[in-house]
């Protein structure tokens, strides 16, 4: 019969073909580094690899190999449902990352939108450790999450321009997250809640809920803030945090609209803090545990930092601290009062935009009130970096303006 | 045999060809088989490791050897938020030259790397597999890993039909 004979054929060939001689186990580990499309089509090389992909371990979907092929909302929910429903049922996946950013937005025709949220509860429920979506710009205006997510095996979870509500950032049930990154996304939510959560980067994304969004994730070693819009968020304590990055270029709701100048009024409800949690720390005790700390603002207008000032708490841990021109307008005492108590900084980083402030650092040397009272400064501070930047705008790329180890008394 | 250097413990690993590596407790570690056994109190001795042999362990070791975390009494402390990015470009650029081997060698090196259990080996060279074949047709990726399509005509489509929604 030609059946056998091939069948004969094909089995005497084996020998040479050393990848299908691997393992099952390791085949289905191989297979989730090809995108998903790719490795659902090796079931046409040879029998042995039929049924291989329904075992995949980690699943990549993404447009990359679809140059010139259109991709609707419609087409990644049909894609998306026969992968996962056509999955062999219990097979565990490691790693989910739905990456499209090219999607066509059709929902004139359809009046749909991908269906992430039940892509990540299918992904949870195969015990996914690792979850990425990214979706194609605007899509945060109609693509939503709100509902918590539960796992037990979810380490980490990067979600890019989703619309993130209610309580999907309620993490009390995912024991084991320790990395959140959450970029370009609108956050209509309360609170950011982990015990476990050890790594936090936000950056791009809008806070949208009245009031400021708590974050309240006590466990916490690195947190980056970066480009928030919308009022600076609330953070609660947060012992074991090393280094912290806060960011702020464009924040719209912490800005003064009674100052002159360019600066903030220092008088005013919103600079004084007498708004709605009666007068305290906004961020600085949050962040008051941190060894590494940046803090970065590009409008002096917006209060961010200073109204924080007047409730400053002791940076008991604190070894290397870089600001920008906010500490040094209109006035010093943004350094001063950083200074004062920062007990053992021991490297000092002020970047600074060229223009206005070369005058400013030149104070720091000959302000006699500052030097008048070394007393409260650091005994350990080694280094201080003036870095300053052809224009505000610039940034990363600031020459060296300046780099003396200059030694406090 | 578990023995005692400049305070680091050692441990033997012996290949089935009768080869013996002595390693640092560490660094065999870096193996979750290993550990397992090392932690259940099963490593008093030389440990065998079944399977492979003295060339694919070699290079094994020199990978674990390159990415046990330097984690020394005065690393941790002294490197700040700039090393780590650098060290793990230093590493990427290591990894890329320790993968340049032939096929043979790289099926034997993933085959060590799932039973010893490396997850960073066992990515690296999936990892390089999968770039070779990625991007071909089906008869380009059956050549390359000298695949034998053992399908009859009508099965193939069959399946094709059954996969349709992956092929378009």
């Amino acid at each position: 019969m030609p059946h056998t004979s091939k069948a004969k054929k094909a089995l005497k060939s084996c020998g040479e073909d050393r990848i299908s001689d691997l393992p099952d186990d390791i085949l289905h580990h191989v297979l989730g580094f090809l995108q998903a499309d790719e490795a659902v089509r090796t079931c046409l090389l040879a029998r042995r690899w039929r049924y291989l992909w329904k075992f995949m371990r980690r699943l990549r979907i993404n447009d990359a190999g679809r140059r010139g092929k259109s991709t609707t909302d419609v087409f990644l929910n049909k894609f998306m449902s026969y992968l996962l429903l056509l999955r062999e049922p219990g097979s565990t996946l490691d790693e989910v990352e739905i990456e499209y950013d090219n999607l066509i937005d059709d929902r004139h025709f359809n009046y749909d939108c991908p269906w992430v949220d039940i892509w990540i509860r299918h992904a949870l429920s195969c015990q996914a450790q690792v979850l990425t979506v990214k979706l194609h710009k605007e899509a945060h205006f109609y693509v939503c999450l709100d509902a918590p997510l539960v796992s037990q095996h979810l380490r980490r979870l990067e979600i890019y321009e989703v619309k993130l509500e209610s309580n999907f950032l309620n993490f009390s049930s995912c024991s084991a997250l320790e990395e959140l990154k959450i970029k370009n996304c609108n956050l209509k939510t309360n609170r950011i809640l982990s015990q476990s959560l050890k790594h936090l980067s936000i950056t791009g994304s809008a806070f949208l809920s009245k009031g400021r969004i708590c974050i309240s994730v006590p466990n916490l070693l690195s947190l980056q803030l970066i480009n928030y819009r919308t009022a600076t968020p609330l953070l609660e304590s947060m012992p074991s945090l090393e280094t912290a990055v806060i960011r702020s270029d464009y924040n719209i709701s912490d800005y003064c609209h009674n100052g002159v100048a360019g600066e903030c009024c220092g008088i005013c409800a919103d600079c004084s803090g007498n708004d709605d949690h009666n007068g305290g720390c906004v961020l600085l005790r949050g962040l008051s545990h941190s060894r590494n700390l940046a803090l970065i603002q590009a409008n002096p207008r917006t209060f961010t930092f200073k109204r924080d000032l007047r409730w400053c708490p002791t940076f008991s841990k604190l070894k290397n601290l870089l600001l920008n021109d906010w500490c040094v307008q209109p006035d010093l005492r943004g350094l001063v009062s950083m200074l004062e108590h920062s007990p053992i900084l021991e490297n000092l980083t002020l970047q600074l935009c060229k223009q206005k402030k070369t005058i400013s650092a030149l104070e720091v040397e000959e302000n006699p009130g500052l030097m008048e009272k070394p007393a409260a400064i650091s005994g350990y501070l080694e280094i201080i970096r003036v870095k300053c930047e052809e224009d505000s705008v610039s940034r990363g790329g600031g020459e060296l303006w300046a780099d003396d180890g200059c030694t406090v008394p | 045999m578990a023995t005692r250097e400049a305070g680091k413990k050692m441990i033997m690993l012996k290949s089935p060809d009768g080869m013996e590596f002595e390693v640092e407790e560490a660094v065999a570690m870096e193996s979750q088989t290993i550990r397992k056994m090392i932690e259940d109190d099963c490593a008093d001795t030389a440990i065998l490791i079944p399977n492979i042999n003295s060339k694919i362990l070699s290079r094994v070791i020199e990978y674990c050897n390159k990415h046990v975390p330097t984690t020394g009494a005065t690393g941790a402390a002294a490197s700040d938020t700039v090393a780590p990015a650098a060290l793990a470009e230093d590493l990427k650029i290591w990894d890329a030259e320790f993968i340049k081997v032939n096929r043979a060698t790289r099926f034997d090196l993933i085959q060590a790397a799932s039973y010893l259990n490396i997850k960073g080996l066992l990515d690296l060279t999936s990892q390089t597999t999968i770039d070779t074949i990625s991007d071909n047709s089906l008869e380009e990726i059956r050549s390359f890993l000298s695949t034998k399509n053992d399908y009859l005509p009508e099965e193939e489509q069959t399946i094709r039909r059954e996969n349709q929604w992956a092929f378009q």
